[in-house]
């Protein structure tokens, strides 16, 4: 089982690539443990965007690209797309 | 009277008798209208001019600066341009930064307020508070970059220059006043300029204001910029704003085809992942700034063999590329430099033309050339609206007259608020945004409302209006009013832990007043309501507040979800009016227009 992790702007610079998919053991998981997937992964994308288990306060995620969420106990349901980007839109 | 962070005085210049009047501000005024935006909008209201045609010889034009100009804080170099608009005959405030607000501030007032027509067109130099108006020579029709470029030739260096485009000349009704190759950009000013026979204006001076503790200042600033690079702004500094072309796209957030789609097959090729692979040059910094979010492109695909690079903004990129259709980012590029030149908002340029665009689609139009797609189309449009010339002539008023020319129902899918073109935020697929566009009062505006920030965050759900949406709307209207005054860039905004506080506690440090975070929210909410004022006064409906009926009937192509209710729509503009303390229909109470203190003539008790 699977989530597919789609990465935006910065997270995208740092991991090298736009798109991660993640092996989940379970029907679900949670936002903290794919950020933690992410970390081993991309240690670079991790200094710059998470903070252990939490995204930094200028990153945001998007489940679907529907809801945005931020707390690392937000259940994530294997089959999902989780988008990583910036919290500022200003354009 | 003596002030730390203001001179304490506005000049008011008649263009037509050359006067100039030092004109007092009082504590009391600055205290409500801090500077900037509230300023430029309390010095319009004291002029009566909201009764004003925008380009008659009687309206103002205010050119405001804040007490934060010339401090050590980053971002403070900006200064607003404030005037009704002759593209929604609102009004209208528009920002841009740099040295033109140092300089300005330093030539001896806190705003300029200019009225009545120069006899031919003129530069109005302002030499340490010494004004002198000088007939153009040679510089009439010449772009804003080689305008300020020759002004310096003739002038010197140390002199801080904005100007108008033929753009502005030719009174195209939304031409942007430009500076240093930022732009005031949205609502027209630069054809309120045009209309007073001025194509420049430059400043210098050397007439600092003092701060009321400069050592605390000091730190405060060195900490400011510390925390200005931090997670919150890496995305300005590394890749600029248009960096929410990919995000936007995905979310189906991202305008295309005159909004008649959320999503663009070309997108890659006009993120700045793919563009900066070989056409990025440099970054640049406003004055005083610590981000430097100004991404500069190169035209070719050598950049050593470019004589001019092109600053790309997220809402340049939006307008002139999906929203046209237009795949190629040398030719959104192009027509980026092409508005810039000639003193266009690309936003309202990529709206009306891509209006015009679905009217042809449509048989509505007879302008066969002008296709969805077709780069040429583009910039051929583009010379003839600054130009005025053939179909130029009626993409020069906007979408919403173009649409009332054109008939056939077509103010349906006009993409605009109030006459002002939709910014690069579509929004079926960000409601809380739609809200905040309906009932902006320069029209739909990003940057005035700012509640796409509701929208990306866990407090909403994007693509539905809902309750509690009104006074999120409200929240982000008030915040970005204050940040406006003081001035400081919306790219800070993340770094505030508590931005009130924050505010209050610069302000105490520049003036020395004993302000609080919660005097400042009222008077950012104050701010609101005296711009609601200010459109009361020239005319305003209730029925004004609302978006294009397109955003009502259709859903967007590619995400059959998203459509917006307008009975919806209607019960939260009723909520927000009602918070605000407004009538239920968006009028000021009469206590509230009497506590607001302008007469009919403008005077304002604590002038």
């Amino acid at each position: 089982m699977f989530v597919l992790v789609e990465l935006f702007g910065i997270p995208r610079q740092r991991a090298g690539q736009a798109v991660v998919k993640l092996e989940v053991c379970e029907e679900s998981t949670c936002l903290g443990n794919i950020v933690l997937q992410l970390t081993k992964l991309f240690p670079d994308l991790a200094e710059e965007c998470f903070e252990g288990r939490r995204l930094q306060t200028g990153y945001i995620a998007s489940i679907g690209g529907k809801t945005f969420v931020r707390s690392p106990d937000t259940k994530i349901r294997a089959g999902e797309s989780l988008l990583v980007m910036s919290a500022d839109s200003g354009g | 009277m003596s002030h730390f962070g203001y001179h304490g005085h506005y000049l008011r210049i008649d263009l037509e008798t050359e006067q100039v009047t030092r004109v007092p501000l009082g504590t009391e005024v600055l205290r409500r209208y801090v500077g900037g935006s509230g300023l430029g909008t309390h010095l319009l209201l004291r002029e009566n001019a909201a009764t004003h045609e925008p380009l008659a010889r009687e309206s103002a034009l205010v050119f405001a600066f804040s007490p934060l100009v010339g401090s050590p804080l980053t971002t403070s170099a900006k200064f607003a341009v404030v005037s009704k608009s002759p593209l929604t005959d609102r009004i209208n405030d528009s920002l841009a930064s740099s040295g033109f607000a140092m300089a300005g501030k330093q030539s001896g007032c806190d705003a300029l307020v200019l009225v009545g027509r120069a006899r031919q067109n003129s530069v109005l130099l302002l030499n340490d508070g010494r004004f002198e108006l000088l007939p153009v020579r040679g510089l009439a029709g010449q772009g804003t970059n080689q305008t300020e470029r020759m002004l310096r030739e003739q002038l010197g260096d140390d002199w801080q220059i904005a100007s108008i485009g033929p753009a502005g000349e030719n009174l195209v009704r939304y031409a942007t006043i430009s500076h240093a190759g930022r732009h005031a950009g949205r609502g027209g000013s630069g054809a309120v300029m045009g209309a007073k026979n001025l194509k420049a204006i430059a400043v210098r001076g050397s007439q600092m204001t003092t701060w009321a503790d400069a050592d605390r200042l000091n730190a405060y600033a060195k900490d400011l910029a510390r925390r200005s690079l931090g997670p919150e702004t890496v995305k300005y500094r590394e890749l600029g704003t248009t960096s929410n072309m990919l995000v936007f796209n995905r979310l189906h957030a991202l305008p295309t085809r005159n909004f008649q789609q959320g999503s663009f097959a070309a997108a890659d090729q006009l993120a700045p992942e793919t563009l900066a692979v070989k056409r990025v040059t440099d970054r640049a910094y406003c004055s005083a700034c610590t981000i430097g979010c100004e991404h500069r492109y190169s035209l070719e695909e050598d950049p050593a063999t470019d004589s001019e690079s092109v600053r790309l903004e997220y809402e340049n990129v939006f307008a002139l590329g999906p929203l046209c259709g237009i795949e190629d980012g040398h030719a959104v590029l192009k027509a980026s430099r092409m508005c810039d030149q000639y003193g266009l908002d690309t936003v309202s340029t990529g709206g009306t033309i891509a209006f015009a665009m679905e009217c042809v689609q449509r048989g509505l139009l007879d302008v066969p050339w002008l296709r969805f797609g077709d780069s040429e189309a583009l910039w051929r449009a583009i010379d003839w609206i600054a130009n005025r010339r053939e179909i130029g002539d009626q993409l020069a008023e906007g979408s919403r007259r173009m649409a009332a020319w054109v008939g056939q129902d077509s103010l349906v899918f006009a993409p605009q608020v109030k006459g002002l073109e939709i910014p690069g935020y579509e929004p079926r697929a960000l409601q809380t945004m739609a809200l905040g566009f309906a009932v902006g009062t320069r029209g739909a505006d990003h940057n005035r409302s700012s509640a796409y920030e509701v929208d990306f965050s866990e407090r909403v759900d994007r693509r539905n209006l809902q309750e509690g949406s009104a006074a999120l709307a409200i929240e982000t209207e008030d915040k970005a009013a204050l940040m406006d005054s003081l001035i400081l860039c919306k790219f800070l905004r993340g770094v505030f832990q508590d931005f009130y506080q924050e505010a209050a506690h610069m302000l105490q440090l520049i003036t020395g007043w004993d302000v609080t975070a919660s005097e400042l929210k009222s008077c950012a909410s104050h701010m609101v309501s005296a711009k609601k004022l200010f459109n009361i006064r020239a005319g305003w409906h209730p029925c004004e507040d609302t978006l294009p009926a397109r955003f009502f009937q259709e859903a967007l192509d590619d995400d059959r979800q998203t459509k917006i209710s307008q009975s919806r729509l209607g019960e939260l503009i009723e909520s927000y009016n009602q918070l605000r303390g407004w009538t239920r229909e968006g009028y000021l109470s009469p206590q509230q227009e009497q506590e607001m203190g302008y007469d009919e003539s403008g005077h304002c008790p604590g002038d």
